[in-house]
């Protein structure tokens, strides 16, 4: 029987009794209850949480906007895998879609036909509303089938991890189950009311409708199947509903809340340690030490695996795996571990959640942030982690000693004080001293460059640059101090905070405008972290690096730079430089003038991977498969457009120069390659005329 | 008085070497102090180590057979005894780790100056030493004050006395005082692991990924041999599994400190430095001049290490 | 239980220096935590951690000026309970301070202290004596054992079962009846780092000064007998000594050189 369409809408809950209907209301309130206990679960974990140490909450018209427009656009999976972004921006878009259809369903349902005895629900707004349902859902299908593709399909390795499982086999079936079977109810539907004209608009369910129809079902089959596939439907809807907070899909809410919460400077500008602070409180030693950010970070992560992918200590066969360091703790925090019992976060040796050989693995390098598609701060968590092992004395070898070594003279070397301007002295003429006269560029050598003798090679052409350019500049000689940025990171923040207060005073006593840096990690502590201190005087635009001082020099004309040589070479981005601090054109920019052949390798710029330096690397001796910097050596020479041809790996850090001389020969690359600072490129070009 | 008495070391039915410097040494003092040189031999098969350390140039041997190894307490004891018995105007023994443990207790107890890890000595009318400091860095004379002295000699530094002698050897009746020995030796470990223990040798070949193969490990074996040194390396060559890890020189290997360490094919990375940079006299050779290795290294030969090598295999063999 | 633990201060020179009659350059010194000193430090302190009723205190003593009490801090931040440090203008003037005197000067600390065992490192890094742990033995009547690399205390039994490492990678496994002196070696332990602030924390942990005399020694009558006449630096190259010539040339140059050096026969 056809029934007369005088309308054009849809019964609901067609062929579902009243009894049925308050079935299916008490249900989805049991469901919701469910939620909203497991939301407020989770919030009071948070709750429970330590404070962190950096306001999160404020501003919040630039974090809502923030926030929202990462969410809207999806911005943030697309970057590094382009299929990821589509397809997760389809799920994104027609769930969000779907959630907000039933939402105004309900709205009309329980509200608006009870108050006005009419339905919006009906005519062309009916018919707008099926389109963009169906089309979306469609959308929507597409998304999470390509999702299942790329989990079984093509077995992703960054999808299978340490804590991949059924939970993610379970949430992304489900959403597929729920997305088809919704057509399936539709489509039945349609069959079973006899195909009403006006459904052309729901194409999908239209088309399903149609196949059933071809294979054989009746019109009478569809109606009698509705009410059986129409619970099914519902039901796995609010056993997903229920769901939510207390597993993957919780990230819904964690990582749009996570997005909102970020901290632009994360990883880059460390947060401080309170003044009256005992060494038992620093670090993290209990789980709830970890800060409500923290925590909310661990719930953020949806196992995407891209921070390990990107991670090259990872890579390297080092013991580090960003991800399942996260969700360890987690995993910890919710009593769901192998430890029964309280033991130690972090511990060399021994029973702990994480164990110092992976912090120690740690890089300070952020690809793992940059690749993180909601803003989780793996760098906090490993340097709060590096800070509870100083201060319970279980600190490296390695690293103890070299920790001495600036305690005792100043610098990592454990080299006399004294002997730092020795380098100088090959120079044919002056180095002017900052400390006795006022200057515009006030330039910190740093500690490689002044102690390690290749890296003297790049500060004597550094000098030869600046000389040549009659640049006002000047050093801080024997008093220099070494910056301290990686002693922060490897978690000696006393005496971080002794190095901060000395190089403020012996800086704050000279005049100049601008410090000028060699190596990216002063560039970054002196610009970033320097001027949270009370001690320091200066602010971060005071502050820069050489590259953008000597890149300034030729724009202004000051510095005329041949374009003499000839040379095919690729340039690394240093992590300190690029990805921590945005420069990456200047230094392309100096190498470009010298005339060399610049051709780029495929990690560039915020992609850029590791020397393997930072973090401690520079002082530990690490067990891994392949050195991060024969990898990046390798890359070099078969990955850019002119593969082979490449002669010169160009570097603008001291501690990439140290790295990567040193892979050249444990690589075997002696031969096909050589390492060469963007100052020494500079240099010789001016000499080459 | 003007005797010096030396006292021998063994170990496990071995008289080591240093008894031998110690008599070359005595001798020299003795000479000096125009008396005669005795050597106490205490504990074990004391004859047999007594017609061991019985070289030209000692004038007596003094044996106490009491207990089979060393024991401070026993050595102590005795040591003061024959003292009390010989009257000698100067203490010699050897620095070594058994020295250590007795020979601090004897100078306390008989109230003789002590001077340690004496390197030289010379004497008129009375004793003045030479000793190093701050880790080598410096050398330092020391007069020592008084007629009567005790000090121990740093091993290696005086020849060992090779000549036969004919001193007579004596048995001392010591009056150990069991009751005053208050340690007790259950048993000895051997642990260097391997082969052989690098960071006892004093003479080492060690090579590094300047070798490039594996089948180029001959050659230096070769050399090595030839050399009668021990052959160790940098960490790369073990990490290829080409030489054991007793073999490995460097910050996470052992740390060496030999008369001669010639460094062939090592490039000298920071982490190999800190393994061998406190040889007494480092070679290096290499073919690249600007290898870190030639920071610290008193010789070098910038050259193809497959020319020189052989070469130097074959002046040796 | 108590633990005494001899902290001392060692002066470090610069690889590049300059003699300034009997002493280095001022410029050139500077002063750092005895490394055998350290070892000994996390071992009592181990002790003290491995003893569950919390009834081992360990005391360090140091015979140093005020300014070696940067390098006690190190040590009380590493876990020592409190500390002991010993001088005065007197001890300033002596020329050498030798195990004998040192020896004398700690024996007025144990006999204030009482310590059941004391630690102490096999040598100073700067002077190198290896034998005032020893020596104290001797002088305070105390058991002991020299060059101790692996240590299992029986507190009850009053016994020491040490490993002594002897040359050639042979170690001697000896008892010790307590109380005793163990000189120990380094590599027995890891050393804990002592952060920087937990060594300004340590500032509220005790630490006495005491003069010579207020521990009964007359440092007068214990004026050693070793005067130093002289200081210099060893013949040695820090420049490198290149050889020339082909392969042959450079081979047979250092031929005789490992000839001259007495590792191979002429």
């Amino acid at each position: 029987m056809i029934p007369l369409q005088a309308e054009v809408t849809r019964e609901t809950f067609w062929q579902i009794g009243p009894t049925g209907k308050a079935v299916f209301y008490y249900l989805a309130a049991v469901a919701i209850i469910i939620l909203l206990v497991g939301v407020v679960r989770r919030v009071n974990s948070y709750r429970a949480a330590s404070e962190d140490p950096f306001e999160r909450v404020g501003s919040v018209s630039a974090r809502l906007r923030k926030g929202v427009t990462d969410m809207v656009s999806n911005r943030t999976l697309f970057s590094g895998d382009t299929f990821a972004g589509l397809w997760h921006i389809f799920v994104f878009w027609g769930f969000l879609t779907l959630l907000i259809a039933t939402t105004i369903l309900g709205i009309d349902l329980d509200l608006w036909r009870p108050l006005t005895g009419e339905s919006f629900f009906v005519g062309d707004f009916y018919l707008s509303y099926s389109f963009v349902v169906d089309a979306m859902g469609l959308l929507f299908v597409i998304g999470i089938g390509i999702a299942i593709y790329r989990r079984h399909g093509l077995s992703m390795e960054r999808l299978w991890g340490a804590h991949s499982g059924n939970e993610d086999v379970l949430f992304l079936w489900t959403l597929f189950v729920l997305g088809v079977g919704g057509y399936a109810v539709e489509a039945l539907r349609i069959l079973g009311q006899g195909f009403p004209s006006f459904e052309t608009v729901s194409f999908v369910g239209w088309g399903l409708a149609s196949a059933f129809s071809l294979v054989g079902i009746s019109e009478g089959m569809a109606t009698a199947a509705y009410p059986v596939v129409w619970w099914s439907h519902a039901l796995l809807a609010f056993g997903f509903v229920a769901w939510v907070p207390y597993g993957k899909p919780f990230h819904m809410l964690a990582s749009a809340a996570n997005l909102m919460t970020s901290d632009e400077k994360a990883g880059v500008r460390l947060p401080g340690v309170p003044a009256d602070a005992s060494p038992e409180e620093i670090g993290p030693s209990e789980v709830e030490d970890f800060s409500w950010k923290q925590t909310l970070d661990q719930d953020a992560c949806t196992k995407c695996g891209r921070c390990s992918s990107a991670c090259p200590a990872n890579a390297s066969g080092r013991p580090l795996d960003p991800r399942k360091v996260i969700l360890d703790i987690k995993e910890y925090r919710e009593g769901r571990s192998e430890h029964d019992g309280d033991v130690p976060i972090i511990a060399d040796g021994g029973t702990s959640v994480i164990d110092a050989s992976t912090m120690e693995s740690c890089m300070s390098c952020m690809a793992c942030m940059e690749a993180c598609p909601v803003d989780i701060e793996h760098l906090t968590h490993f340097t709060d982690m590096n800070r509870r092992l100083t201060e319970s004395g279980q600190m490296d070898e390695n690293v103890q000693e070299a920790m001495m070594n600036v305690f005792r003279e100043g610098n990592t070397f454990g080299d006399s004080a004294r002997t730092r301007p020795e380098w100088t002295e090959d120079l044919d003429f002056e180095v002017p001293d900052a400390r006795e006269q006022a200057v515009e560029y006030l330039w910190y050598v740093g500690d490689y460059p002044s102690y390690d003798g290749r890296n003297k090679e790049v500060a004597k052409a550094l000098a030869r640059v600046f000389h040549e350019a009659d640049v006002d500049y000047g050093i801080l000689y024997e008093d220099e101090q070494t910056d301290g940025n990686d002693v922060r990171r490897v978690g000696e923040e006393g005496l971080y905070e002794q190095l901060v207060e000395e190089n403020s005073e012996t800086i704050g006593d000279c005049e100049f405008d601008t410090i000028v840096c060699t190596d990216p990690h002063s560039f970054n502590t002196f610009k970033n972290e320097y001027p949270e201190f009370e001690a320091c005087d200066w602010s971060e635009g005071d502050v820069a690096h050489y590259t953008q001082v000597v890149e300034q020099l030729v724009e202004t004309g000051q510095l005329r730079v041949p374009g003499a040589l000839d040379y095919t070479v690729t340039y690394h981005d240093p992590c300190h430089l690029g990805r921590f601090n945005g420069e990456y054109e200047a230094p392309r920019k100096l190498v470009q003038e010298t005339g060399c052949d610049l051709h780029e390798m495929p990690r560039n710029r915020d992609n850029s991977y590791c020397c393997g330096g930072g973090g401690g690397g520079l002082w530990l001796d690490h067990e891994e498969e392949e050195k991060p910097s024969e990898e990046r050596l390798r890359e070099a020479l078969e990955d850019t457009q002119a593969g082979s041809a490449v002669e010169k790996f160009v570097v603008a850090c001291p501690m990439c120069m140290t790295m990567y001389e040193d892979g050249r020969k444990t690589g075997g690359y002696e031969d096909d390659i050589e390492v060469v600072g963007t100052t020494e490129l500079l240099a010789e070009a001016l000499t080459a005329s | 008085m003007s005797d010096v008495l030396t006292v021998a070391e063994h170990r496990q039915g071995e008289l080591r070497p240093v008894s031998h410097e110690l008599v070359t040494a005595g001798r020299e003092l003795a000479d000096a102090s125009g008396g005669d040189l005795h050597v106490a031999v205490i504990s074990g098969d004391v004859d047999a180590y007594a017609e061991a350390v019985n070289r030209a140039g000692v004038d007596a041997i003094h044996t106490v057979d009491h207990g089979e190894e060393f024991n401070h307490d026993i050595y102590s004891q005795a040591v003061e005894q024959l003292y009390a018995e010989l009257d000698p105007q100067y203490l010699v023994m050897p620095h070594t780790v058994n020295g250590l443990d007795y020979a601090p207790a004897v100078a306390t107890s008989l109230d003789l100056p002590l001077a340690t890890d004496v390197i030289d000595f010379s004497h008129n009318g009375s004793l003045s030493v030479t000793r190093e400091t701050y880790g080598g860095k410096v050398e330092a004379a020391i007069e020592i004050e008084g007629d009567n002295a005790a000090v121990t000699l740093r091993p290696t530094e005086w020849e060992q006395a090779t000549e036969a002698g004919d001193a007579a050897v004596e048995a001392f009746d010591a009056a150990i005082d069991e009751d005053a020995v208050g340690s007790t030796v259950t048993g000895f470990e051997e642990v260097a692991g391997g082969d052989v223990d690098i960071s006892e040798a004093d003479f080492i070949v060690s090579i590094g990924r300047g070798i490039e193969e594996e089948e180029n490990l001959d050659m230096v074996w070769d050399l090595a041999d030839a050399l009668g040194a021990t052959l160790a390396s940098s960490r790369p060559i073990v990490d290829n599994g080409w030489l054991p890890q007793n073999r490995q020189v460097g910050q996470s290997g052992k740390v060496v400190t030999p008369d001669v360490y010639i460094a062939i094919g090592i490039s000298g990375a920071v982490q190999h430095l800190a393994g061998m940079s406190g040889a007494d006299t480092i070679v290096a050779i290499n073919e690249d001049p600007d290898a870190p290795i030639f920071d610290v290294a008193d010789y070098g030969i910038v050259g193809d290490l497959f020319e020189v090598v052989p070469e130097l295999t074959e002046l040796f063999e | 239980m108590r633990v005494l633990v001899t902290v001392k201060e060692d002066e470090v020179v610069d690889d590049e220096f300059e003699i300034d009659g009997l002493d280095i350059g001022e410029q050139y010194v500077s002063y750092e935590l005895n490394e055998w000193d350290d070892y000994a430090v996390e071992e009592a302190v181990q002790l003290s951690e491995a003893d569950e009723d919390d009834e081992v205190e360990v005391v360090t003593a140091t015979i140093g000026p005020e300014r070696s009490e940067e390098t006690i801090r190190q040590a009380l931040a590493k876990g020592a309970d409190r500390a002991v440090r010993v001088w005065d203008d007197d001890l300033a003037e002596v020329d050498v301070l030798d195990p004998t005197m040192k020896a004398q000067l700690l024996a007025g600390v144990v006999e204030e202290v009482e310590p059941d065992l004391v630690l102490t490192g096999v040598q100073g890094g700067d002077d190198a004596f290896g034998a005032t742990g020893v020596a104290l033995a001797e002088t305070v009547d105390y058991q002991w054992a020299a060059v101790v690399n692996d240590l299992d205390l029986d507190a009850d039994a009053g016994v020491a079962s040490v490993h002594r490492e002897l040359e050639g990678g042979v170690e001697e496994l000896t008892d010790v009846d307590l109380p005793a002196v163990l000189s120990i070696q380094t590599g027995i332990n890891e050393p804990r780092y002592a952060s920087l602030r937990g060594i300004r924390q340590a500032q509220s942990k005790p630490l006495d000064v005491h003069t010579p005399d207020e521990l009964g020694v007359d440092v007068a009558e214990l004026e050693g007998k070793l005067t130093l006449t002289s200081i210099a630096e060893p013949e040695s190259e820090s420049d490198t000594t290149l050889f020339e010539g082909d392969a042959g040339e450079q081979a047979e140059r250092l031929s005789d050189l490992l000839e001259d050096e007495g590792v191979v026969e002429g």
